[in-house]
This record gives C-alpha cells, structure tokens and sequence, in this order.
C-alpha cells in the first residue's frame, strides 16, 4: 500500500469522524455556539482551550522558528504560553462573573456604549484577521502536502472545512479527538529529533532520554 | 456614608489583587527572569542534561504557568467562598 493511500485513508477517517461529530451536534443557539449550550464538562472544555494552542501556528510555526532561530525562538514559546496566564488571571474570571460571552460584549455592556462595543469589534477583527492569516497559510501547507495539491487550493479546502466546523459546534465537541490526535503527532514526529538542543519538542527533557537509552540499546 | 458591605468588597477586591500580583511576579520571573535575564548564569548548572537556563527557557516556564493557573483557580476559590460566607453571617 503506498503512503500517498495510507494518507488519503487516514485523513479521510478523520474527517468522517469530525463531519459526523458536526452533524450529530450542529448549534441552534447563541449560547450553543459559544459555550456548547453549557453541557460541556469542564475537562472537555480545558481541552477545547489546548487543543486551540495546538494549532497550525504551534505544530508548524512554533517548531520552525525554533529550528530556525534556535534558542532564541523559545521567547515565542514563552510569550505564547505565557500569554494563557494573563488570560486565566485577568480576563477570563471577569468575563465569566459578567455573564457575557466575548469581550465586546463585556466592553460594550461595562461602559454602557455602543461605540465603545463598536471600536472593541474593531479591535476584535484586526487581531482575528492577523491570526487567522497565519493560520490559513498553515492550513494550506498542510494540506498541500497531504492531498498534493497547490497550497491556494489547499488553503480553500482548509476554509472550507473552518467554515463547517465554525457553523457547527464542531469547535467544541471535536476538541476530544483532536487533542489526542495532535498529542500523538506531536510528540512521536519530534521524538526522534529531540536529541539535539535546538529541537522543540513538548517535553524534551523525557524524549531526550528515551532516545539516548534506546539509541545505546542499539550499540 | 461607607457602608459595610462596600468595605467587604473593597477587602476582597484587594485580596484578590495581592494573589494576581504575586502569581504574575512568579510568572515575570519564571519567564523573562529565567529564561532570559539569568540564563547565562544558570546555564552554569545542568538538569535532565540540559544546560538550566535552557531548559527553564523550552519546558520549566510552562510547567510554572500550568500551576500558576491551578493556584489562582484555587486561592480564588476559597477567597469566594470566605467572602460569601462573611455575607451570610450578616443577613
């Protein structure tokens, strides 16, 4: 059986399997969309907010400019995980006491106007249109190797896939599978690079001695 | 007039700042302190192999955001919960 089946077959199973998981939950509500109508455990819901980390931008990005820039690329690796603490300290418990699901909302309700609510969804869409831009561009890589195809046609594909999912509430119900798929590439496609010190794996310390004991194993 | 129960949210509110102050300059020095402002000198010591600057820089930060985030959840936990019963005995 060639790679290029075996792909096509594992990235088919794993869309079927996240397609159905749309399906079966799609959202009829606001509330739905935003909170998986407040049925979701918190565990489940912790793991929405990892698997949200483990994105186009950390699995490709984040070990490029690692490899790339060496030590020095870590203070991406700081400031990004960083920034969760700020958002677990400073935003999160507030909006979550306010009752309101994005922070326009929270803007726009604390200060009593619809223009403050206004230059906050401006705000909003800069930022998501940044990071979005990179994450497309990932998307697009990824599935340009995948499928074979040109990274433009990869990149739409990829859109079009975002756009199911975000139209559903795919975003929260799949974070189970997704997470432990991305666990797993993660860490088995960085093992064996892991032995030299530039290598960004997610927990080098512990891969880097599996490695060397079982690189003496061999000898 | 400063009625009590304004003084006990103007407490809790200060209590509240005290824990996100201390755990954020644990996260300032965990972060900027040993992954960049003193990894020449801690990279003088070795953990797991690795130089420890290094290593706080790669793994050790992120370990420390991970409990951070634990202690704030459950410090704050129990402040609610002293501050909900402190209103409790009034009414």
């Amino acid at each position: 059986m060639s790679v290029q089946l075996l792909t096509y077959i594992f990235v088919g199973i794993s869309f079927g399997i996240y397609l159905y998981i749309a399906i079966r939950s799609r959202a009829n509500s606001t509330s739905d969309f935003y909170i998986a109508g407040k049925g979701v455990h918190p565990i489940a819901n912790g793991m929405a907010t990892a698997a949200d980390w483990m994105s186009a931008a950390s699995f490709i990005s984040m070990a490029g400019i690692i490899s790339f820039m060496g030590r020095d690329g870590s203070v991406y690796l700081m400031g990004w995980t960083g920034g969760y603490v700020l958002l677990a300290l400073l935003l999160a418990p507030y909006l979550r006491k306010f009752g309101q699901f994005t922070v326009p909302d929270f803007i726009g309700t604390r200060y009593y106007s619809s223009f403050a609510r206004i230059v906050a969804v401006i705000c909003l869409i800069v930022v998501s249109f940044t990071y979005v831009a990179g994450q497309m561009r990932g998307v697009g890589i990824v599935f340009s190797r995948f499928l074979e195809v040109d990274i433009n046609t990869g990149v739409l594909i990829g859109m079009g896939i975002v756009f199911f999912a975000h139209s559903s509430q795919l975003y929260m119900w799949t974070s189970v599978p997704h997470i432990a798929v991305l666990c797993i590439l993660i860490n088995t496609s960085l093992l064996p690079t892991s032995g030299s010190e530039t290598s960004s794996n997610q927990m080098p310390s512990l891969a880097w001695l599996l490695t060397n004991a079982f690189m003496k194993l061999q000898v | 007039m400063m009625t009590e129960k304004n003084l006990k949210l103007d407490q809790y509110w200060k209590a509240n700042l005290r824990l996100v102050l201390r755990l954020l300059s644990v996260w300032f020095l965990a972060s900027y302190g040993c992954g960049i402002l003193f990894v020449e000198f801690l990279d003088q010591y070795t953990f797991f192999g690795f130089k420890l600057g290094f290593w706080f820089a790669q793994q050790g930060s992120i370990y420390i955001f991970v409990i951070l985030i634990f202690v704030y959840i459950n410090q704050m936990k129990k402040l609610d919960e002293a501050f909900k019963n402190q209103k409790e005995e009034e009414s």
